[in-house]
């Protein structure tokens, strides 16, 4: 056990993306295990179709037994009732339903698909009030998930 | 205070508490069960005077919300490492684990996502053949080894539910599915168990548990012991579980003769 579990864990998940990418999914910056970069494409047929954006996962030393702090970065962020202008994300599997044997491609493929069953372009509704009083790190709000329907 | 300062200072009391007691602890005298409740109700020290006639000795794991498979994992891998007279105990563990690996397949899990806890759990079974009662405690005291095992055994539980899902959904809550159940409840560290989670680990094990019910319940002297079996002849006695509402640590029975606990 010369490395530690999350370098491991991480060369092998970084192997696998470059072996196998989701479709819509691409590495953009990968070069330690602390931060990656991943592009995500809006998928056809979907309300982002032809849209690029940009994930940023920051990965701490007990990833994945502790989930890794993700959101979206870049100029684009999506326009999705869950998703905040400041990039932080609204979904169960990034924080409380956060469990090892999620992997960096099934976080990106769970973001996809909630974008896909997306019906209204819109911020959620307390956007203002929430990026004015928001922490960098999204891990640290105390996140209230009522609605997984959209 | 902001709420930055009040995050910090819960994660200081919990490292605090971390630190005042290991992940699992040396095995004490049941005495030490008898202390806590010095000043408690007549009924405890009833029951903890009446257990102590059959069993001599409890080990602490820690309050984490993963006690409950972390003392079932110490304890069964204890038993293991101090036979070492009978093989066949070491055999028909690492045949368990490694089993386990086409379970977790079965049950959809990802390689890539389950190997490193399935591996780390593999090699310290592998180990005990060598490892003295002082090194097994150690491993177990090292959070990333600790906790690989936790998490393995998590997923042991979670994969066999998924695989037998018509004989435990139905002690589901009306509308929620076993995936449902499993993520919520099972795959995420620091989660508590219940009876389902207990029943499925000893099935996956091929271990045969006994729980002793420690309450407060003033009606009754005894403490009551409730028997989880595997559906296969067990291969050694009972592991001896204390349970205490919430809370999980591992009991030593005079009669399984155990030498070299430490």
């Amino acid at each position: 056990m010369a490395k530690p579990m999350f370098a491991r864990r991480l060369s092998k998940e970084l192997n696998d993306l470059a072996m196998n990418p989701p479709a819509g999914i691409d590495i953009i910056d990968a070069n330690d295990f602390k931060v990656w970069r991943l592009g995500l494409a809006g998928a056809p047929g979907t309300l982002y179709e032809g849209e690029k954006f940009q994930l940023e996962f920051n990965f701490g030393p007990n990833y994945p037994l502790e989930s890794p702090q993700v959101l979206f970065v870049g100029d684009n962020v999506p326009i999705h009732p869950h998703i905040y202008s400041n990039g932080h994300i609204c979904l169960d599997v990034l924080y409380n339903h956060w469990s090892p044997v999620q992997t960096v491609a099934s976080i990106c493929l769970s973001l996809q698909s909630m974008l896909s069953s997306c019906t209204s372009k819109e911020r959620p509704p307390d956007n203002a009030a929430y990026i004015k009083t928001a922490r960098a790190n999204p891990k640290h709000t105390t996140w209230a998930f009522h609605d997984d329907t959209v | 205070m902001t709420d930055e300062q009040i995050l910090t200072q819960m994660q200081a009391i919990k490292d605090e508490e971390a630190n005042l007691h290991p992940l699992v602890d040396n095995s004490v005298d049941l005495v030490e069960l008898e202390k806590e409740y010095q000043n408690g109700s007549a009924a405890f020290q009833n029951k903890i005077r009446n257990l102590s006639e059959t069993h001599d000795r409890m080990r602490r794991s820690r309050g984490d919300g993963n006690c409950f498979y972390r003392a079932f994992a110490f304890a069964w891998f204890e038993r293991v490492m101090l036979a070492k007279n009978k093989p066949e105990l070491h055999m028909n563990a690492v045949k368990a684990m490694e089993e386990s690996k086409d379970l977790l397949l079965a049950a959809q899990f990802e390689l890539l996502a389950f190997e490193d806890f399935y591996l780390v759990t593999l090699e310290t079974l592998q180990n005990l053949v060598h490892y003295t009662p002082e090194e097994l405690l150690a491993a177990f005291q090292n959070d990333e080894i600790s906790n690989s095992i936790v998490m393995h055994f998590r997923l042991m539980v979670s994969a066999y539910l998924k695989t037998h899902q018509e004989d435990y959904a139905p002690f589901l809550e009306f509308g929620q599915t076993m995936d449902e159940f499993c993520s919520m409840h099972v795959e995420a560290m620091g989660r508590e168990s219940e009876e389902m989670m207990l029943i499925a680990l000893t099935k996956v094990t091929h271990v045969s548990v006994e729980v002793a019910y420690l309450s407060g319940n003033e009606n009754v002297d005894e403490v009551n012991f409730l028997p989880f079996l595997p559906d296969t002849e067990p291969y050694m006695p009972p592991l001896v579980l204390l349970y205490r509402p919430g809370h999980y640590d591992i009991l030593y029975r005079k009669s399984h003769c155990l030498e070299g606990v430490v």
